[in-house]
């Protein structure tokens, strides 16, 4: 049974850090995820384990995890319904080959870095029960991530939605956003292949087929939904008790499957209805609700998993070269693609320097692969490191390379 | 045709070289694994200690593994936290004992060292405590066991 008392402090005590740092760092000109980020380290082994493991282990203790656990894994599940429900298809339409070209080199260039990287990382930070195939190929989704959220927010808040730029950007984030998740899954298949009752080719057949029937079968169905919204006018609450058992039984297909349950929640959300009413009524009763309380908590289980202390010695070196070749690969790759497809270098490097960020999608990502023991704890430690640093530094640089004067003109 | 060109050499041929990296990267070897959490096979000894390390709701031997980098904790995290380095199986880790002693303790660390076998069935720990400094205490034995099914899977 869990302690409900303890739990309700954990949560209070996680909002209000995270609001508090998330306030704090919005002064320094940095969106409130970078503070929840960064409050969820405070939070952990790596701050307040360190200072105070007393205090620590009263609010933590290991036997409480288990729940906090649970309910972050909830958050996260209709966190990515939310990724896959905004992920719209026509951003891609008439972007050309600009975007084609941009949004590939992007994804490859941080993939091949970041496999190289895993050729020395391998024998250093990982062990015989990870196929190197798994951990590079992990290392390349890892690196090639961008926060799609993150980016069209700082777009908004900088004019810059409208521009060349931005639209550009908004087609690329898209691309890898969907890139991403597809390689995370195969990489999925491939970790638990060893562990899975039944051959790889067949969980690849069983992966396929599934995402298949939902793109096909699962949309037309759904097509049924939109014209009872038409019909009704609003999205009543029994449809979206539907949505909700969808999402759970979609999150339950993928983690039968032998992948994680965030593929089958991003892909419940990819395959809804593309109508305003239904996506704009969904946003606005799951949005708030995942910002405020289940983010926070994703983002305080993440930091309770996290312990910079097992960084030590040479490893922080290698934690900068993480650092170096996640940065290299991001935005020079997109930089370089964007300059080959007729952008100016200045929109090149502004490109490279929002596709830079990490945020939160690097953290689903990284906790994905702890979960299926492709990446160590003093990995996934470096890796939450390089997530925070690349976010941290995105809206600086970009003032920088694409100031405001830059914008107007 | 330029489209195609910069296409090709911006995303083709970077897409050779990941698969030159998967063919170089198989012929690597990492680590032995000996990470998880093992339960422990003998009776808690006496020594006044190790009292931390061997809880009676917590009995278990847990190894954190990155590549040859071991973090051996036994009794929970309340207990003893002990780093070390790992090497074909073998490992070596030592710590320092908690600050609140209990009487008749005069050690103030500790050194573990041990093996890891892989069976078939299960992975098998066997090692044993060293208190230091503390020439009268006799080595305390540990053995733990890690069956197959959670073994090299299960979440380090």
């Amino acid at each position: 049974m869990p302690d409900v008392l303890l739990l309700l402090a954990q949560i209070a005590g996680i909002l209000v850090v995270a609001r508090l740092v998330g306030r704090i760092i919005g002064l320094f000109g940095q969106p409130q995820v970078v503070g929840e980020m960064l409050a969820g380290i405070l939070l952990g082994p790596s701050l307040l384990g360190w200072v105070a493991p007393d205090v620590w282990l009263a609010l933590f203790p290991p036997a409480s995890l288990g729940f906090l656990s649970a309910l972050s894994q909830i958050g996260l599940v209709f966190f990515m319904f939310l990724v896959g429900l905004e992920l719209d298809p026509r951003q891609l339409r008439g972007r050309g080959h600009t975007a084609l070209l941009t949004s590939h080199a992007s994804i490859i260039a941080p993939f091949l870095l970041g496999a190289l990287l895993a050729l020395l990382l391998y024998p250093r930070l990982s062990d015989d029960s990870v196929e190197f195939t798994a951990f590079a190929l992990f290392m390349g989704a890892a690196m090639s991530v961008t926060a799609f959220p993150v980016l069209a927010r700082m777009l908004a808040e900088r004019g810059l939605l409208k521009t060349r730029l931005g639209a550009v950007a908004i087609a690329c984030a898209a691309v890898d956003d969907v890139s991403a998740w597809c390689l995370l899954a195969a990489v999925a298949v491939v970790a638990r292949a060893g562990e899975a009752a039944v051959p790889l080719p067949m969980m690849f057949g069983g992966v396929l087929l599934y995402a298949a029937v939902m793109l096909t079968a699962v949309r037309w169905g759904l097509a049924r939904l939109q014209r009872v919204v038409e019909r009704r006018g609003e999205l009543s609450q029994d449809a979206v008790a539907f949505v909700v058992f969808f999402i759970l039984a979609s999150a339950l297909v993928t983690e039968r499957l032998g992948i994680h349950a965030v593929f089958g929640a991003f892909l419940a959300g990819a395959v809804m209805p593309r109508d305003e009413k239904i996506t704009g009524a969904l946003l606005e009763r799951f949005h708030d609700l995942m910002v405020i309380l289940f983010l926070p908590l994703f983002f305080a289980f993440t930091g309770l998993r996290t312990s910079v202390q097992l960084i030590s010695g040479d490893l922080w070196a290698w934690c900068a070269v993480v650092i170096l070749v996640a940065v290299a690969g991001k935005m020079g790759g997109s930089a370089i693609a964007a300059r080959a497809s007729g952008l100016s270098w200045r929109e090149g490097w502004a490109l490279g320097t929002l596709m830079n960020t990490r945020g939160l999608m690097e953290l689903v990502i990284l906790n994905v692969g702890l979960d299926l023991g492709v990446i160590s704890p003093a990995l996934f430690a470096m890796m939450v490191l390089m997530a925070l640093a690349t976010t941290l530094m995105t809206t600086p640089l970009l003032e920088r390379i694409y100031p405001a004067a830059a914008i107007r003109d | 045709m330029r489209h195609l060109l910069s296409y090709l050499a911006l995303v083709g041929i970077p897409l050779l070289g990941l698969l030159g990296v998967l063919e170089v990267g198989e012929r690597l070897s990492a680590p032995a694994a000996v990470h998880g959490a093992y339960a422990l096979t003998l009776p808690a000894p006496r020594e006044p200690c190790l009292a931390a390390a061997f809880p009676r709701d917590d009995p278990r031997v847990v190894i954190a593994q990155s590549g040859p980098i071991v973090q051996v904790r036994l009794g929970g995290p309340s207990g003893l936290e002990l780093r070390g380095r790992t090497d074909a199986g073998t490992l070596r880790a030592s710590g320092p004992l908690p600050q609140r002693r209990p009487a008749g303790c005069a050690a103030d660390s500790v050194t573990f060292d041990g093996t890891v076998t892989r069976t078939p069935d299960a992975w098998l720990l066997a090692g044993s405590l060293r208190l230091a400094p503390c020439d009268s205490c006799a080595p305390v034995p540990i053995a733990g066991v890690l069956p197959r099914r959670v073994a090299g899977a299960e979440a380090r």
